[in-house]
């Protein structure tokens, strides 16, 4: 195998010339968030836990329905549940130690974090964080690989298993449609009774959330959950109750995306590691090359 | 030197002046002067931390009844309000006020419901300030909906422990079954049954000297002339109607209890047996006869909540009786042509009506009782 | 080519009582297989939201890469280090990679819920540079080519000068010889930067394949939870590399009846102490700097799982290729080069599925008959392409004599 220096330094040339072009990619992918994005607050202390917002969902994404008085039904609240491809939003019931005898009522759905981890996972770019909070599904790019089940710290998107040709990974829209695009409130809060669930700017329901805590230090504990959680979600809390009891994980404030994101962009920079263990290989083989023949 | 220190006198003494005129006279009690380290009770009101006369920050619509003057009694209001303006998926709601009105009574009254009033009294209605489309921009305050339903749930909630839209207001198109099980034509339009109570209630309690305390509930609302809400303050509904728990109402009876009797030692509750119910006579010494059974305690007593020992001096109480005023024949004896102009001292010595007459003063050889100066009845 | 085999060698057959039961499991594979993409996911995995993944990705793709490694290290060694004597055993482990890249490729497109859209990461539109995945991805698919070129040689060897078509394509011949013969001198000329190539993609990949995982550390079980994640893969990969070369030649020469390569093998495997020790000091590093030691004795099934990857896939193999007299012999050489794929393939698992723990997961994941009908038939196949092409194609030196 005889191979010019000449020759040696054109394909190194070529090689890293068509590396470029991924490299030159690199800084587009990153969503500049709106500062006026939207966001959900959830006051659990408000949920009765009706349901009816389980309801509107699955009217407004078209998802399987029943009729509305049948989600009167509490006896679903026995157990936790998820969830589903069908179901982008569930309630479920936790005891209140703080009324009493009461119930706590958590409804769950995606966060829409603002560095989501199942964006930084999608291999695709089928999932996309949109400037004014959403996180967005494109089924025709998606390859159903469900990384993002595997990455979303929060367990949320689920899959269409049984489907065998045209799978969609699904999960909570934030009513784009309803709200972004036609001025509407999303389905969920739209319905809402109490109103616990209140859509706005993200940093006016933070405000919103703190000035409820500052003036109920009794009825709520001090924690906005999802103001800091995995570097911040759209969708937040506040409680009367510990978090940790009432369903919800423990997250740092960093997203992991940021980790893998900074490994990743650290070792492949421009391109510049796998170019330079190209350089380093090809000047061994060299090197070693000459030995051999010395020898 | 001594200037600057005079004036620095002169200004603190102003400042404390001034200082004691800051707040408003009809200020809520609770605001207390030695300290005006802002509580949550007073952020209930104020938004900001340094509230002055001038600037005082105050929350626009604030809860507890804080901007509320109304001063109507519940009866005034309306027996039964139909709430429609929201129907989409749901028939109005038919809401007997009276009912509710009459419940609140025993807990902080109108304002329960109703936190604001204009300056003249006038409660403004709830979609005044609600609207019926979200405001967008303060997200604190709840649409009309949002405030219906969390005035509603607040309660409904806690004593009935579900969530059924069915019960205020019936799904539109939906079958007559669900509805027929929340029947409320006993309850629309009426006010809130008397309450009922027993006479006594008997406490065995953990004081081990002395464990029971035998409470007489009546004597305390009908001899006493408590108020339902002097003891049962801030109870909710849901004490007496939660379909949970069945319970008797209760009452933190040591505080409770010990908010009127702050003087009296363990023995006045605590005993080893059941106590009879008050007998004015055993417990003040001071037995009553049959002119003062039937009196109001507060015609002796200051006040309820604050009884004083009054005087024993009967024309300490009864300062106008004299002759011409009195009408003798009311303690059973009317008295003859002869003594009906005489002084009351003729008889009654000192005018100590509490000991017997005598007739010594003019006639040497009469003595009461045998001889009566007119005819007993 | 030279030849060290006796004269009275005989190849064996390619059908043996063995290979018609791995055939059998192709079969039932292939069924399954079948039946996955009629019927779905839903059907013939259990897979379900809390575990998205299972043996495909965890035991086709994680540990079919690393076994895979094998043709990447001896290219490494004999092409970029020019290290002497490793001639025979470059062409089966390049044979190894690529039906072991190949069989990943098709167990990921099994996997994937929307198979016919994999293309997409060619495409610049729907490109995701910030997903490991991605990487993943691409590399694959790159070094899945580089190895088809590196392995077109071996096809360029068995036809050379030999093609012979029946009938009427016969005029077809002297085209095919050109052909063959412009396609030897080029590939000759060029194969150094697909070697490297290979090599570069080889380390991207191995590494990113633990980044992946990094990304949901919140899931994954402390004692493999750790940033340096990718860097242990690619440690872990080197060592199982050498490892697999070792353990494929002896089964290859013992069901080809052929003398086991000691020599060579002993000294690849001397490499391997030294890498595994590497691999070692780099956990023991990591979990000292986060405390994860603590994790270590617990008693749940996490820390003996961890107890269990150590033990067999590191200190049994590193004591016995510690010793000379051990890497010469062919059972210890085999029963220390098995212990390291062990090791690494318990290390997948225990990242991929056991270290996993779903937030909300009311029952554990074990694996569908079907799912496991599927894996094993992907296995059988690659056993039974190995000894096709090792029969007919000019890989394994003894048999060409």
């Amino acid at each position: 195998m005889g191979i010019e220096r000449r020759e040696f330094l054109k394909t190194l040339a070529v090689a890293s010339g068509s590396l470029a072009g991924v490299s030159s990619l690199k800084a587009s992918n990153k969503t500049e968030l709106n500062p006026d994005r939207f966001g959900v607050l959830s006051d659990l202390t408000y949920c009765i836990g009706c349901r009816k917002c389980e309801w509107a969902c699955n009217e407004a994404n078209e998802l399987p329905n029943q009729s509305l008085d049948s989600f009167s039904d509490t006896s679903v609240f026995e157990n936790m549940r998820r969830p589903t491809s069908e179901k982008y939003t569930v309630v479920n019931s936790f005891a209140n130690k703080g009324l009493d005898g009461g119930a706590l009522n958590v409804k769950v759905q995606c966060m829409h974090c603002e560095h989501p981890p199942c964006v930084s996972a999608c291999i695709v770019s089928a999932l996309r964080k949109h400037p004014d909070g959403p996180v967005t599904y494109n089924a025709s790019a998606c390859i159903g690989c469900r990384y993002c089940i595997i990455a979303c710290p929060f367990q949320i998107p689920t899959y269409e298993y049984e489907k065998a040709l045209t799978p969609q990974v699904r999960k909570c829209t934030l009513c784009l449609e309803r709200t972004i695009e036609n001025g509407q409130l999303p389905a969920c809060v739209e319905i809402c009774p109490t109103e616990a669930i209140v859509f706005g700017r993200r940093k006016d329901l933070l405000e919103l959330a703190h000035e409820r805590i500052r003036k109920h230090p009794d009825k709520y504990i001090d924690h906005v959950y999802g103001e800091y959680e995995v570097g911040g979600t759209s969708w937040m809390y506040l409680s009367n109750q510990p978090f940790n009891e009432i369903g919800f994980p423990e997250l740092d404030d960093k997203s992991p995306a940021e980790l893998t994101e900074s490994i990743q962009h650290g070792i492949f920079k421009g391109f510049s590691g796998p170019i330079m263990l190209f350089g380093l290989l090809g000047i061994i083989m060299k090197v070693m090359k000459k030995e051999e023949e010395n020898e | 030197m001594k200037k600057l220190y005079l004036l620095l006198a002169a200004f603190l003494f102003s400042t404390t002046l001034i200082n004691g005129q800051l707040v408003e006279p009809n200020h809520p009690k609770d605001y207390t002067m030695g300290n005006p380290q802002m509580n949550d009770y007073c952020r209930t009101c104020h938004i900001c931390e340094n509230p002055t006369k001038f600037n005082p920050c105050l929350e626009q619509c604030a809860r507890h009844g804080a901007q509320f003057s109304s001063t109507h009694s519940f009866e005034a209001g309306p027996d039964i309000v139909i709430i429609d303006k929201l129907s989409k998926l749901y028939k109005p709601v038919i809401f007997s006020h009276e009912l509710h009105a009459s419940m609140s009574e025993m807990s902080g009254g109108c304002t329960l419901c109703h936190h604001y009033s204009e300056d003249s009294g006038e409660i403004p209605a709830c979609d005044k300030c609600h609207k019926i489309k979200p405001d967008l921009v303060d997200l604190n305050k709840p649409s009309l909906k949002g405030s219906y339903h969390r005035q509603c749930l607040g309660c409904h909630r806690e004593w009935s422990h579900e969530n059924a839209c069915q019960f205020c207001h019936e799904e539109i198109g939906s079958s007559d079954e669900v509805v027929s099980t929340y029947d409320k034509t006993d309850i629309v339009g009426v006010p809130h049954p008397l309450i009922s109570a027993e006479e006594k209630y008997i406490y065995q309690t953990t004081y081990q000297k002395a464990p029971v305390v035998t409470f007489h509930h009546t004597d305390h609302v009908d001899l006493f002339g408590l108020k339902c809400t002097d003891c049962h303050k801030g109870d909710n509904c849901a004490r007496c109607h939660d379909t949970a728990k069945q319970e008797e109402p209760k009452i933190e009876s040591m505080t409770t209890c010990c908010s009127c009797h702050n003087e009296n030692n363990c023995d006045f509750c605590h005993s080893n047996q059941e106590k009879p119910s008050f007998n004015h006579g055993v417990s003040t010494g001071f037995t009553l006869g049959h002119y003062h059974e039937d009196v109001d305690c507060n015609n002796c007593h200051r006040s309820v909540s604050n009884f004083v020992t009054p005087s024993t001096n009967c024309t300490d109480c009864h300062i106008h009786w004299d002759v011409g005023t009195f009408d003798h024949s009311i303690v059973g004896l009317t008295l003859n042509e002869y003594h009906e102009e005489e002084d009351c001292e003729w008889c009654h010595i000192d005018r100590d009506f509490r000991v017997e007459p005598t007739c010594d003063e003019c006639h040497d050889d009469m003595s009461y009782p045998e001889d009566l100066p007119g005819i007993r009845e | 080519m030279n030849s060290i085999g006796t004269l009275s060698y005989e190849k064996p057959r390619f059908f043996t009582p063995a290979v018609w039961v791995i055939t059998g499991l192709a079969a039932v594979g292939l069924l399954s297989l079948l039946a996955r993409f009629i019927f779905g996911l839903g059907a013939v995995t259990n897979l379900d939201n809390q575990y998205p993944w299972g043996i495909w990705i965890a035991i086709d793709v994680a540990c079919g890469v690393a076994l895979a490694a094998g043709g990447f290290m001896t290219a490494f060694i004999a092409h970029i280090v020019h290290g002497k004597g490793y001639k025979s055993v470059i062409r089966p482990a390049l044979l190894t990679a690529t039906l072991g890249y190949t069989f990943v490729a098709l167990g990921v497109l099994t996997d994937l819920g929307r198979y016919y859209n994999m293309w997409h990461i060619l495409l610049p539109k729907y490109w995701s540079p910030n997903s490991a995945l991605f990487e993943v991805g691409m590399c694959v698919a790159s070094y899945v080519t580089v190895l088809y070129i590196e392995f077109l040689p071996i096809v360029v060897d068995r036809f050379k000068g030999k093609v012979n078509l029946p009938g009427m394509l016969k005029t077809f011949n002297g085209f095919f010889e050109r052909l063959l013969k412009i396609l030897d001198v080029s590939l000759k000329k060029v194969m150094t930067v697909f070697i490297i190539m290979g090599v570069v993609l080889s380390c991207m990949h191995q590494s990113s394949l633990g980044t992946l995982m990094v990304l949901a550390s919140t899931k994954i079980h402390p004692l493999w939870q750790t940033p340096i994640l990718p860097l242990l893969f690619l440690l872990s990969a080197f060592v199982v590399g050498f490892a697999m070369v070792i353990f494929e030649s002896l089964i290859a020469s013992k069901s080809f009846h052929l003398k086991p390569e000691i020599t060579v093998l002993s000294r690849l495997a001397r490499f391997i102490p030294i890498l595994l020790g590497v691999y070692f000091a780099a956990q023991v590093i990591d979990m000292v700097g986060r405390n994860t030691y603590l994790y270590l004795f617990t008693g749940s099934i996490d820390s003996i799982m961890y107890w269990i990857e150590i033990i067999i896939g590191v200190a049994i193999p590193f004591i016995i290729f510690m010793f000379e007299k051990y890497r010469k012999n062919p059972t210890w050489l085999f029963t220390g080069a098995a212990l390291v794929v062990l090791g690494v393939v318990l290390n997948r698992l225990n990242v991929y599925l056991i270290g996993y723990t779903p937030l909300y997961a009311d029952k554990p994941y074990f694996p569908a008959l079907t799912e496991i009908a599927v894996t094993v038939g992907f296995i059988s196949l690659i056993i039974l392409l190995y000894r096709f092409f090792a029969l007919n194609f000019p890989v394994i030196e003894d048999m060409e004599n």
